[in-house]
C-alpha cells in the first residue's frame, strides 16, 4: 500500500465535499423566478426545510464556516500541503492530457473494443499524481472557490449597510461572478463524483480518501508517472 | 385574502407634500429621498398651472422590479403589495434600475431597495401615512376585494386609469381616478447589468447541466451493464490469446524449423 | 452671499454651537436629523398632542417608544382638521433633535462672542437688570420694558411672562398681528363689535357663496382645505380673489385675478351694483348700518367700467362675482391676509364688510366673515389682574416701542418672535440694538441672538405641556412627552422663575403649566368649564365656556341677531380715514401718487406653503427639500420686456435697498407684477432656505393701525 492522502488532506476533502454540496444545492434554492435553472419545486422544497430568510442564513453560515476553516488549512498546511498540490495539478501536458480526456471518454462510453474498432488504441497516456481531468477540474474549483469566497464575503458582509458603503456595481457584478463560478462547478462537480467513486475501476481511489493508501497496482496502473517517481525515491512501500 | 390597492384622485392633490413628509418620519426614510412623490406637470389646463400627480410604488401585477432581484428578496405578495425583505436584499440596485417609475432606491442607512411597502414594515395594521395625513383625503388605500371598502367603491364610481410607461409591460395597481396629467411616462432605462443576463445563463445552466447528468447517467448504466473493464479484460485475454497463439505459431514454426534443421 | 456664509457664518455658528453646547454635541440627536434606526424592545404608544405653528392648531398622535417620538399622526378625531397634517407642522419632528439647536444659555459678549453661562445664572442677570430698573425708574420702570410675542410653546408661557413683566408693572407685550392682519382686526372691531371672524370655519358648510378675498386658504391652512371641499360638495360655489394663481385656485369654482392693490374698487363697485339692482333690504340694511343713505353717494363713482379700468378684470368677470353676490342669501366672506397689509387696506376691508351687512349676509346662519387670526382664548390677562391689580396703563404698539428702543428710553427687551417680520427690518434692528439688554428665547443662533445679550434655550413644542390655543377659539392640551436637551427650559418656567424672585409675594407660585391651567378654571370665568378632565380626554375644546359641564359654543357670535357693537350698527365711513369714494393705490405702488418711475414693478410677497416662521421651518431639512431660495416670480410678459430667462441671477430693489434672487418666470403672477417668499432667514445651515430679509427692503408705510409694506414699487436688475 502506497501513502496517497494525509489526514489533513482527507478531512479537508470531506469537509469540502459536505460544504460544497450544500451550498450548491442551497446557493441554487436562492435564486428565483427565470434566475432559478433547477425549477420552483427546488425552491420551494429548500425554502419549505429552512424558511425563506433561514435558506440565506443557513446559506451564509456554512459558507462562512467553508471559508473560514480553509482560510485556517491554508495557514497551517499551506506550504506543506496546498502550495505543493497547486504546484502538481497546474502542471498541464496539453498534448498528452487532450488525449487522455478523449481516451478515457472513449473509453468509458464506447468500451475499449470499439475504441479500438475506431481505429483508435485505447491505452491511455502515462499519468502523475493526478490525472488530466483531475487537474483540469481542480483549477477550476480553485479558481472558483475563490471566487466564490471573495464576492461571497463582499456580499454577505458588505451589503446591507451604509458603512462601508460598497456600491451597486460591484455587488451587481459580485453576483453575478458568484452565479457563473457557481455554475461551472454545478456542471463539473456531478463529472468528479462519477469519476472519482462510480466509474469502474475508481473503488480503491474512493477508499483512499477514507483511509489515505492505494494499493500499489492502482497506483502503478492509473498514475504510472508517480508511481515510477516514487520508485525513483524508493518510497513506494510504507 | 386582501388585495391591497391604492387609488389616487390626483385632480384633488395640491402639491402639500405633506404626504412625503409623513412617509419619510413613519418609514425612516432620509429627508433628501422619498418612497413617495407629487410629480408636477406645467399644465395650462390646471387652474393654478401646474398639474399635480400624487405617486408612490406602483405595486405592479407584473412587476419588473421582481423579474430583476436575483436573491428573491422582492416578490409579488397575495395581498397585492410588491415586498422587499431587507434580510434577503443585497443592494445589488438591479431593482433599482429595472423600476420603470423610478420607485426604488437604496437606502443608505440599510444599503438595501428600499419603496413603498403601504407602511405595512413600519406600522402594521395601520393606515398608511400618506393616506391618514392627506388634507383633501385624495388617496385612498384598501382592500379591493372587499365590497364594502372605502376603496372598492371609489373604483366602481371613477374610470380607473394606469399611469404605463411607454414600451412597458408593467401591469400598475395603483389606480388614479378618471384622469390624471401625465397620462403617460417616457420609456425608462429598465435595463440591469449585469443581471439581465443571469436569466438566459440559467437556462443555459439548465440545459448544460441537464445534459451532463444525463450523459454521467447514461454512462453509469452502460458501465453496470457492459463494464469497460470487462471489455479491457477480454481484450486483455484475446491480447494473452494471440500472444500465446503466436507465442505457439513461433514454437511450432521453431519446432517445424527445429523438424526441419533435425 | 451662500459663499460669504459658509465661510464666516459657519465659523461663528460653530463657535456658538461649541460655546451653547448645541445638540449635535451628541451624535445620536445628530444622527437623528436623517435616521436613527430603533429596536423594536419597546412597546409603541399613542400619545396626543398639538401642533406649535400655525393657528389652524392641529392636534396629532405621537407614535411612541420609550422617550422617543417615532413618528407623528393627524389625530382623527380633531373636527376641525379631519386628522390632517401639513409638512411645516411634521418638521416639528426634525426641530427637536435639530443638530443646529443651541441647548444651553449664553452671554453675548461685546466682542460679538458667546460665553456659557448656567441657567441660574442668566435668571439671575435678568433679575439684577429689572431691579436696576425698578430702584431707578419705580413705577415709570414699566415703560422701559418690553417683551415682543408670540411665546412659544404655550398659552401658560404667555401668562406667565405677562406676569413676569407686571412685578416691574410693565404691561407691554407687542402682539405680532401689527404686521399680520390688524387692519381687518380693527375693522371688524369697529363695525361687528368682534375683532376677528364672526363664525367658525363649518359655518362654510351652511353657505351658497364663499368669496375668498385674497384669501390663500390651500397655502396658509393646508388642513382647511377640506372645508372648503366640504363646502363644495354641498353646493356653495367658490368664487377666489387673488392676483397671483395659486393652490387655493384648484378648490374655488372661479377665481378673479384683479391688479395687486385694487381690491377696494372692487368692493366699491359690488356696493353700486347691489344698490342699482335693488338687490337688498332696505329694513335690514338700516338695522345694522348707521348711515345706510351715505352708501349710494359713496359708491356712485364705481361703475363696472371704472372698475374694470383699475382692476384689469374683464367686465363680464366682474358683473359675475356682482350678480354672485347680489343673488346669495346665505355668503361668508374670508379675508386675506394682504389686505391688512396695504395702507388701503382699511378702506377695502370695510366695503366688503359693508357689502355683506348691504345683502344681509352677516348674521344668521351660513353667514358672516372669516379671517386668518379669528380666534384667541381670553382669560390670560384677567388671571394676571388677579394678582397685580387692575391694568390702567395703555400698551404701546410697535411703532412706538421702536421710537423708544431708537431713543434709548428701552432698558430690557424680551425679544421672542422675529423682529424680521417687521417691514424695514434693518431699522427695527438697528433699533434693537440701541437697546442695552435684550433677552433672546429661541433655538437657533439667528438674526434675533445676533441683536441679543442673552440667549436662554426655549423647550418646543412636545418638551413641556401647556394649552394651545387656535383660530376657532379652540383649546389643546398637550402633556411633555420627550426631555429637553442640554439645559432648555420652557418659556413659562423661565418667566416664572424671573417673577418669583422678583416679587415672591405676588407672582404665584405654579410648578408646572397644568397648575396654571387650574388656576385660571378657578379664577377666571370664561374658563370654568375648560377642565383638565375635558382637555385630556378630547382632541379640542371651544373657549368660553362658563360652567363645568357646559356646551361648547359654535356657529355665529351673534347669537342676539345683532351687530355686537355698542349700538348694534355699523358706519359706512371710517372716522379717520374716511369713506370708499376716497380710495386710492396703497402708498408705495407704483400707481400711487408721488411713487417714482425708477420702480415700476409690483412688489408682492407672501408665506408659501410649507414654510410658517422666518426662523424655524428655515431650519428644518425636512422643510428644505421642498424649498428652491430666494426666487422672484415674474410675468412671461414682463420677463420679455426686461429679457429675463429662467433661472436668471437679478437683483430684486426697491428704493430701501436690494435682494439677491433667481428668477422663476410663471403665469401665475400678473404682468407687471412679482411675488417673492417671506419666510427665508440669512442664518440657516440649509442654503435652500437662506436669504436675506424681505422686509429688510420693505419700507414701513403706518397706516396708524399697523405697519404696511405690500405691492410697493420695485424693478429687476439682472445681475
Amino acid at each position: 500500500m502506497i501513502r496517497r492522502h494525509s489526514r489533513s488532506a482527507i478531512c479537508m476533502h470531506w469537509f469540502n465535499a459536505v460544504c460544497w454540496i450544500f451550498l450548491l444545492f442551497s446557493g441554487l434554492a436562492l435564486l428565483a423566478g427565470e434566475m432559478q435553472p433547477v425549477g420552483s419545486w427546488w425552491q420551494g422544497l429548500w425554502q419549505g426545510i429552512f424558511g425563506e430568510r433561514g435558506l440565506l442564513v443557513a446559506h451564509i453560515a456554512v459558507g462562512t464556516v467553508w471559508v473560514a476553516v480553509y482560510a485556517l488549512y491554508l495557514l497551517v498546511f499551506g506550504r506543506r500541503e496546498a502550495f505543493p498540490f497547486l504546484k502538481e495539478v497546474t502542471t498541464f501536458h496539453p498534448a498528452s492530457d487532450m488525449l487522455w480526456c478523449m481516451k478515457k471518454g472513449m473509453w468509458l462510453v464506447l468500451g475499449p473494443k470499439r475504441t479500438k474498432k475506431l481505429g483508435v488504441d485505447p491505452a491511455l497516456p502515462p499519468q502523475g499524481f493526478y490525472n488530466a481531468g483531475q487537474r483540469m477540474v481542480a483549477v477550476l474549483a480553485v479558481l472558483a472557490s475563490l471566487c466564490l469566497a471573495v464576492t461571497g464575503v463582499v456580499m454577505a458582509f458588505f451589503s446591507g449597510s451604509a458603512d462601508p458603503h460598497v456600491s451597486e456595481a460591484v455587488l451587481q457584478w459580485s453576483i453575478w461572478i458568484h452565479f457563473c463560478a457557481a455554475a461551472v462547478m454545478a456542471v463539473f462537480l456531478p463529472v468528479h463524483i462519477y469519476m472519482a467513486a462510480l466509474a469502474p475501476g475508481e473503488a480503491p481511489a474512493l477508499r483512499s480518501m477514507f483511509t489515505g493508501f492505494v494499493p500499489e497496482s492502482h497506483a502503478e496502473h492509473h498514475n504510472p508517472l508517480w508511481y515510477e517517481a516514487l520508485k525513483k525515491t524508493g518510497k513506494q512501500s510504507s | 385574502m386582501a388585495r391591497y390597492v391604492m387609488a389616487i384622485d390626483s385632480a384633488r392633490c395640491m402639491n402639500c407634500k405633506a404626504c412625503v413628509i409623513a412617509c419619510q418620519q413613519r418609514n425612516e426614510v432620509p429627508y433628501d429621498i422619498s418612497r413617495n412623490w407629487v410629480r408636477e406637470t406645467p399644465d395650462p389646463a390646471s387652474p393654478c398651472g401646474t398639474s399635480f400627480q400624487p405617486g408612490a410604488c406602483m405595486h405592479c401585477d407584473d412587476p419588473s422590479c421582481v423579474r430583476a432581484c436575483p436573491t428573491h428578496a422582492t416578490w409579488k405578495a397575495r395581498n397585492g403589495a410588491v415586498e422587499i425583505d431587507r434580510g434577503r436584499c443585497i443592494g445589488c440596485g438591479s431593482c433599482i434600475d429595472a423600476c420603470p417609475y423610478h420607485a426604488r432606491f437604496r437606502h443608505p442607512v440599510t444599503g438595501t431597495a428600499d419603496k413603498c411597502d403601504y407602511c405595512h414594515g413600519s406600522t402594521p395594521g395601520m393606515t398608511p401615512a400618506c393616506v391618514s395625513v392627506c388634507p383633501v383625503h385624495c388617496r385612498v388605500f384598501g382592500d379591493a376585494d372587499d365590497p364594502s371598502s372605502e376603496v372598492t367603491m371609489v373604483l366602481a364610481g371613477h374610470k380607473p386609469v394606469h399611469l404605463v410607461p411607454q414600451g412597458s409591460g408593467a401591469k400598475p395597481t395603483l389606480t388614479y381616478l378618471d384622469a390624471t396629467v401625465p397620462d403617460t411616462l417616457p420609456a425608462g432605462p429598465v435595463r440591469s447589468m449585469p443581471i439581465d443576463t443571469m436569466r438566459p445563463m440559467a437556462k443555459g445552466l439548465t440545459w448544460v447541466g441537464g445534459l451532463v447528468l444525463a450523459a454521467l447517467t447514461g454512462t453509469f448504466v452502460r458501465q453496470l451493464l457492459w463494464p469497460s473493464e470487462k471489455e479491457d479484460q477480454e481484450l486483455a485475454d484475446e491480447e494473452l490469446v494471440r500472444a500465446k497463439k503466436a507465442a505457439e505459431d513461433r514454437g511450432e514454426h521453431r519446432t517445424e524449423e527445429g523438424g526441419r534443421q533435425a | 452671499m451662500p459663499e460669504k456664509y459658509s465661510r464666516r457664518n459657519f465659523l461663528r455658528l460653530s463657535a456658538a454651537l461649541v460655546a451653547g453646547g448645541a445638540a449635535a454635541a451628541d451624535p445620536e440627536r445628530a444622527k437623528a436629523i436623517g435616521y436613527v434606526p430603533e429596536k423594536a424592545d419597546e412597546p409603541v404608544r399613542l400619545v396626543k398632542g398639538y401642533c406649535p405653528f400655525c393657528q389652524v392648531r392641529c392636534t396629532y398622535h405621537a407614535r411612541m417608544r420609550g422617550k422617543k417620538i417615532l413618528s407623528i399622526v393627524g389625530d382623527p378625531d380633531n373636527y376641525w382638521t379631519g386628522g390632517a397634517m401639513c409638512p411645516k407642522g411634521m418638521s416639528m419632528l426634525e426641530l427637536l433633535d435639530s443638530p443646529y439647536r443651541i441647548t444651553e444659555p449664553m452671554e453675548h459678549l461685546p466682542d460679538g462672542t458667546w460665553r456659557r453661562i448656567s441657567y441660574e445664572r442668566a435668571v439671575d442677570m435678568v433679575v439684577e437688570r429689572m431691579r436696576e430698573v425698578k430702584a431707578k425708574y419705580g413705577p415709570k420702570g414699566g415703560n422701559r420694558v418690553a417683551i415682543t410675542m408670540p411665546l412659544w410653546d404655550c398659552f401658560e408661557s404667555e401668562v406667565a411672562a405677562l406676569m413676569a413683566l407686571r412685578t416691574v408693572d410693565c404691561v407691554h407685550a407687542m402682539p405680532p398681528g401689527e404686521t399680520c392682519v390688524s387692519t381687518a382686526s380693527n375693522m371688524l372691531g369697529s363695525m361687528l363689535g368682534v375683532n376677528s371672524g364672526s363664525c367658525k370655519v363649518d359655518e362654510l358648510l351652511n353657505t351658497k357663496l364663499i368669496v375668498l378675498w385674497g384669501a390663500n386658504v390651500n397655502d396658509l391652512y393646508p388642513p382647511y382645505t377640506r372645508w372648503l371641499k366640504a363646502a363644495r360638495e354641498r353646493g356653495s360655489r367658490i368664487i377666489y380673489i387673488d392676483p397671483r394663481k395659486t393652490r387655493t385656485s384648484l378648490w374655488c369654482d372661479t377665481q378673479l385675478r384683479p391688479q395687486p392693490g385694487t381690491d377696494g374698487v372692487l368692493a366699491a363697485g359690488c356696493i353700486r351694483y347691489i344698490i342699482k339692482k335693488g338687490a337688498y333690504d332696505p329694513e335690514r340694511v338700516a338695522f345694522q348700518v348707521e348711515d345706510p343713505e351715505n352708501l349710494a353717494k359713496y359708491s356712485e363713482k364705481f361703475t363696472p367700467d371704472y372698475v374694470q379700468s383699475v382692476t384689469g378684470l374683464a367686465l363680464d368677470e366682474i358683473l359675475d362675482l356682482y350678480e354672485a353676490v347680489a343673488s346669495s342669501d346665505r355668503t361668508i366672506m374670508w379675508l386675506g391676509g394682504a389686505l391688512s397689509r396695504q395702507t388701503n387696506g382699511i378702506t377695502t376691508t370695510r366695503t366688503i364688510i359693508l357689502i355683506q351687512a348691504l345683502r344681509d349676509n352677516l348674521i344668521g346662519k351660513g353667514r358672516g366673515m372669516l379671517t386668518f387670526q379669528s380666534g384667541k382664548p381670553g382669560g390670560g390677562e384677567e388671571l394676571v389682574d388677579e394678582y397685580f391689580g387692575e391694568n390702567k396703563t395703555p400698551k404701546m404698539n410697535f411703532r412706538r416701542l421702536r421710537m423708544a428702543m431708537s431713543k434709548g428710553n428701552l432698558d430690557i427687551l424680551f425679544l421672542n418672535s422675529s423682529y424680521r417680520r417687521n417691514p424695514d427690518a434693518k431699522g427695527v434692528r438697528d433699533a434693537i440694538k440701541k437697546v442695552p439688554f435684550v433677552v433672546h428665547m429661541g433655538f437657533f443662533l439667528d438674526e434675533e441672538s445676533e441683536v441679543s445679550t442673552l440667549f436662554i434655550p426655549a423647550t418646543f413644542g412636545p418638551e413641556s405641556q401647556g394649552c394651545g390655543y387656535g383660530n376657532e377659539n379652540q383649546v389643546a392640551w398637550r402633556e411633555k412627552l420627550v426631555e429637553a436637551p442640554g439645559s432648555c427650559v420652557p418659556a413659562w418656567q423661565f418667566y416664572r422663575d424671573i417673577g418669583r424672585k422678583m416679587d415672591p409675594e405676588r407672582y404665584p407660585d405654579f410648578k408646572d403649566p397644568e397648575a396654571l391651567c387650574r388656576l385660571m378654571q378657578q379664577k377666571v370665568p370664561s374658563w370654568k368649564g375648560i377642565t383638565m378632565e375635558r382637555l385630556r380626554s378630547s382632541s379640542t375644546v371651544l373657549w368660553p365656556i362658563y360652567e363645568v359641564g357646559g356646551a361648547e359654543r359654535a356657529g355665529s357670535v351673534f347669537t342676539e341677531g345683532k351687530l355686537l357693537t355698542p349700538t348694534g350698527k355699523m358706519a359706512c365711513a371710517d372716522r379717520v380715514f374716511g369713506d370708499m369714494s376716497k380710495w386710492d393705490y396703497p402708498k408705495g405702488h407704483p400707481k400711487a401718487k408721488g411713487s417714482k418711475p425708477e420702480f415700476p414693478l409690483i412688489l408682492t410677497q407672501g408665506k408659501q406653503l410649507w414654510h410658517w416662521h422666518q426662523t424655524m421651518t428655515n431650519f428644518a431639512k425636512s422643510i428644505a427639500q421642498f424649498s428652491n431660495g430666494r426666487f422672484v416670480q415674474v410675468n412671461p410678459e414682463t420677463a420679455q420686456a426686461l429679457n429675463l430667462h429662467q433661472k436668471d441671477k437679478v437683483m430684486l430693489e426697491t428704493m430701501m435697498g436690494g435682494i439677491e434672487c433667481w428668477v422663476d418666470i410663471t403665469d401665475t403672477v400678473l404682468p407687471g407684477a412679482v411675488f417673492t417668499p417671506a419666510n427665508l432667514c440669512r442664518t440657516t445651515p440649509l442654503a435652500e432656505n437662506r436669504s436675506e430679509s424681505i422686509c429688510n427692503i420693505l419700507p414701513n408705510y403706518w397706516d396708524r393701525i399697523s405697519a404696511q409694506h405690500n405691492c410697493v414699487g420695485c424693478r429687476l436688475r439682472k445681475l
